[in-house]
This record gives C-alpha cells, structure tokens and sequence, in this order.
C-alpha cells in the first residue's frame, strides 16, 4: 500500500466511531474504504460475511484460515476492527456493522436512491471537453501548486505565464505547515519535501486531509459560513473517487454544502467546470483515482519534469534519461528546469551549472542534510535510478552490472545510518506478569498482531507500539479466566 | 492479581504517559547510560545490551547530547566520498 493509504488510515483510526456509522451510510464511502483501505484477507474475510445471516463465529473462522497464516488473520482483523467494520458481538462471535454491511450490499447489487455514485447530467457534454484535455487541465492545476511549493526553495519560476495556485489553496499550504513565511518570503519545511517527493496520490490525499482538518478548525470556531462538516467532506471525497473519469455529472442533484465544496475542488484540479455552464462539473484523474491503487497522472519523477514543462503533452518522455553518477561519487545531470535543479540540489552539492547540464557530488554533508530535511536515503536513491542516463542503462546492460554503482548506493545507505544512531520507539512496556503463561499469552498476541518492538522471554517483559487491542485482550482474557 | 495489573497499565498510561523504546549498538548504549549518569533524568530502566526505556519528553533532548557527545569523540572527514579532488 503506498504512502497515502498510510495517511489516509492514520486519519480514519483516530476517527469516533460515530463518525464511521455516519460515513458508512454512503454506499460510495463503505465501497470505497472496502477497496482501498483493506488487505486482500481482510477483503475475502468481509465478503464471506456480508450474507451471513448469524453472527460469524471466531470458531469457524479458525477453521477457514490455515494455521500458519494466523497472523495474517490477526491482522486483518485488527485493521476491519479499527476502520468499524465489524463487531464484537460475543466474546465468541462477530457480525458487520449494520451500515456497512448493508451500503455495501447496496453498492454491489446497485438499487436504492441514494444518489451516492454521483448523477450523470443529461445535458449534452461539450465537445471539446475529452480525456485528454481533461488531463492536461488537471495536470496544469497541480502543477502550479508543487511549483508554488517548490520555488519556496528559492529558485524563482521563471515561468510568467502561471500565476500559481489560488489564495485558498496557498494559505492551506501555509496553514499544514508544507511551506512557512520566513521575513517576508517562503520557506519550505521538511513536510514540505516529503510533500513533493511523494506520488501524486499521496499527494492529493495529503492536501485534502489538510482542507480536512482547516474545515474542522473552522467548524469549532463557529466561523463556517458554507456549513461544511468534515463527516460529509470526506464521503463526497469517496463520492468523486467512484465517478467516471471523462464523464459529465449533475452539479443541481448535489446539497448546497457540497456545492459550496466544488470552487475548492476546482482550485485542486479535481473537477472542471465548464466557464458557460455551471450545471455541469467533470471529475478529472486526479478525482478518479483517488481510492484505487493505480498511479495517477505519473509517476513522482515525470511529476517534476511536467511541472516545468506545463502542456508540453506526454510528461514521461521530457524527463527520462538524464543523470550520470560516476563511482567517484560525481554526477552530471542534464536538466534544464530550475525545479529539477533545485529537487538535485536538496542531496548533492552542485558545483558547476552550464546550460543544459549541472555537475555535482554526493557527499556525507549533503546527503545528511538531505535526511535532516526527512529525505530518505530510497527516496534518493530511487531517484537517481529513475532518472538514470540510457548510457548508464546501457553499460549496465552490457556489463551485467547493477545499474548504479553498487558502491555509492551503499554510502548513501551508511550515510543515512549514520545520523541514527538511536532507534526510538513510542510505545507502552509491559512487566510483572502474574505468572509465565500470562506473559506469554499477551505477548504472543500482541506479537501476532505486529505491535511488539521488543521482547524478552526470558525476563517476561515486553514493549507495544499500540495498547488499545492488547488491553481489550487482556479484559476478555481475564473474564474468560474468572469463568473458570 | 490481573486487576492489579491492569491498573497499574492504566496508571501507566495515564499518568505516566507514553515511554520511549530506544534501540541502539552496545557502544552507543554505553555513551547515552553515561549522558545520564550525570543527573539519571533519561533513562527509565535499562533493558539489555541495545536497548533502553527512556522518558518520552526526554528523547530530542537526549538525541542532541548524543550528537554533541559523538562530534567529540568521533572524528568528520571532509569530503571522504572522493579520490580525486576538484580545485575549490
């Protein structure tokens, strides 16, 4: 699951469970939480039980799943627990939840007026409006906001012809702290570079869960005038994921909340509207494919060379083949852009710059400051390999070598361990356990369900990342011992 | 007895709050345990060889002094990554 899914569950996990009822009414949000959000047993766990009459009993879901898939299992169920997909009925049983169970009945078998896949306009579409325009509009809109982003860096645009992203969208930016004022100009945070060296998924995902929670400050301020709620914003989000790419939907059908939405939503690149008729809005790729694991427009690498080269067309061709890294720790880059310019000179330092090729090296200094700036050392490196020159492709091919140098790529990952010397976990330590079977219980279900750090057997001690399931274990294991 | 237990995990969790699990080699263990010799605010309990419990609102604190600690001990070498130098 990529980066997003991360972020996107991070924000659901810490959601009441009342908000869940809520979302779940929309066969839209349970659909498309089934299918981005669950691993697949999780996913073949939930259809077995969508028509099951009776509570499911745990029983006999031990028999289904082999014995040495148990963690698995655990986990799956760990992750349906905390996304309010099923409940504990009994100790001994579980069910759906009753609106999941059944907008997700409803979302399969179609029915219901619910209106929650969107209402396609009977309007006829203009004509000039196809995919293909659709994505460029959509890739021209993201576009600006990661130049927006990235010539905080200090390399001014040199392009004229944008005049970057809308004020809404800037101060969502300045407000997740993804750029900062610094005496009177931008600076980018380290959020920031994570922010832009992410997959365009990930990154849409990270700019609406920002509006997400600037919508939430808003509400507890009273201040709201458009009367958005975050509960209802996140399923129109799902809402738009299951629309039709290239297709026209009814803008009337919508409630007045979530048109209030749709300026914003432009502002993103995730809709267009037609300037003559506002009845009418189409979702873009960007919208599309937001709950399904496809990548979106590109890829993060032909993200930046189309940012610089705005409605050129086929992003991916501009981009490829353009860095040579030699065993000396040199590299040569033939880029022209000032975002590339500027993305290279975040892990090396750039000595010279001619026109059309800069020259630089990889040092301790610059890839530490790199990491300081929370670059990974993969992200650099599946950078330079993505970007990679096709004569390097070519050596590499005809010497059956790796195709960076095995050495430098192994320096930059010392690099990294260099500045992390301590690994530091958050979590909870567990200790004076009645007796060793106690001990050994908690443990090995807290191991299944992967949150232990760290053990010793020998000493009954263990450390948790995550309590919540453990100590609901723990309660069930205590009633199950004074049934005894 | 388990009632005891569970209370003392939500004493824990609750007052106590959220520690910290450190994991690190023998030789940087060594150097945070005498960091905190001096005045023993950052180690909770000491776990074995490479690991540590240490209080959580201690941990960046911690994470500077073990840098400082290792710009004295540990030499930097400039520009160790290239064997031949440009003019500079």
């Amino acid at each position: 699951m990529s980066a997003n899914a991360n972020s996107l569950s991070q924000y659901l996990e810490q959601l009441p469970g009342t908000t869940f009822r809520r979302l779940y009414l929309q066969p839209s949000t349970a659909f498309a939480i089934f299918r981005r959000m669950l691993p697949h047993l999780a996913k073949t766990i939930v259809m077995a039980m969508l028509y099951m009459p009776l509570p499911f009993q745990l029983s006999d879901l031990e028999i289904w799943i082999k014995p040495t898939a148990r963690r698995e299992k655990d986990q799956a169920i760990a992750i349906l627990r905390s996304l309010h997909i099923i409940q504990r009925d009994t100790p001994q049983s579980m069910s759906l939840t009753p609106n999941f169970r059944k907008s997700l009945r409803l979302a399969l078998e179609g029915g219901g007026d619910h209106n929650s896949f969107g209402v396609p306009s009977t309007q006829p579409a203009p004509p000039e409006i196809d995919i293909a325009f659709l994505d460029r509009y959509a890739r021209k809109k993201w576009d600006d906001i990661l130049h927006y982003v990235v010539n905080s860096v200090g390399f001014s645009s040199s392009e004229k012809g944008s005049n970057g992203p809308k004020q809404s969208v800037k101060d969502l930016l300045l407000g997740g702290r993804l750029v900062e004022r610094k005496g009177g100009g931008l600076s980018i945070t380290q959020a920031g570079f994570t922010f832009l060296l992410q997959e365009a998924n990930a990154q849409v995902w990270t700019l609406l869960l920002l509006w997400l929670e600037a919508a939430d400050v808003l509400n507890a301020n009273g201040a709201s005038r458009a009367g958005m709620e975050s509960v209802d914003m996140l399923s129109f989000f799902f809402l738009l994921a299951s629309l039709e790419h290239g297709r026209a939907y009814n803008t009337d059908s919508l409630p007045e909340a979530r048109k209030n939405m749709l300026p914003t939503l432009v502002d993103f690149g995730l809709i267009y509207i037609p300037p003559g008729n506002s009845h009418q809005f189409f979702p873009t790729r960007l919208a599309t494919t937001l709950t399904s694991s496809e990548t979106t427009l590109r890829s993060v690498s032909a993200g930046f060379a189309a940012a610089n080269n705005g409605d050129n067309g086929d992003a991916t061709q501009v981009d490829k083949s353009a860095i040579i890294l030699e065993t000396n720790f040199r590299m040569y880059a033939y880029v022209q852009s000032p975002l590339q310019i500027a993305v290279l000179a975040l892990f090396s330092e750039l000595k010279f710059r001619f026109k059309g090729l800069v020259s630089g090296h990889l040092t301790r200094a610059s890839i530490r400051r790199a990491v300081d700036m929370g670059i990974t050392s993969d992200q650099i490196i599946s950078y330079l390999a993505s970007h990679a020159h096709e004569q390097m492709h070519r050596v590499a091919a005809s010497t059956h070598k790796p195709l960076l140098p095995p050495v430098v790529i192994d320096q930059i990952r010392l690099w990294q361990l260099d500045t992390e010397r301590m690994l530091a976990t958050q979590g909870y330590l567990f200790k004076d356990f009645d007796d060793y079977r106690e001990y050994i219980e908690i443990c090995n279900f807290a191991d299944d369900i992967g949150v232990v750090s760290w053990r010793n057997d020998k000493k009954g001690m263990f450390f948790a990342n995550k309590v919540d399931q453990i100590k609901d274990f723990m309660r069930t294991r205590k009633k199950a011992n004074e049934g005894k | 007895m388990f009632s005891y237990f569970l209370d003392s995990l939500h004493r824990d969790t609750g007052k106590l709050g959220i520690r910290t699990l450190v994991e690190c080699d023998p030789s940087i263990k060594s150097i945070i345990v005498n960091i905190d010799n001096d005045k023993n605010d950052y180690i909770i309990e000491d776990l074995d060889e490479s690991h540590l419990l240490i209080k959580d609102n201690m941990v960046s604190q911690l994470k500077a002094k073990l840098e400082d600690r290792l710009k004295e001990t540990v030499p930097i070498v400039e520009n160790d990554s290239d064997s031949d130098r440009d003019v500079k």
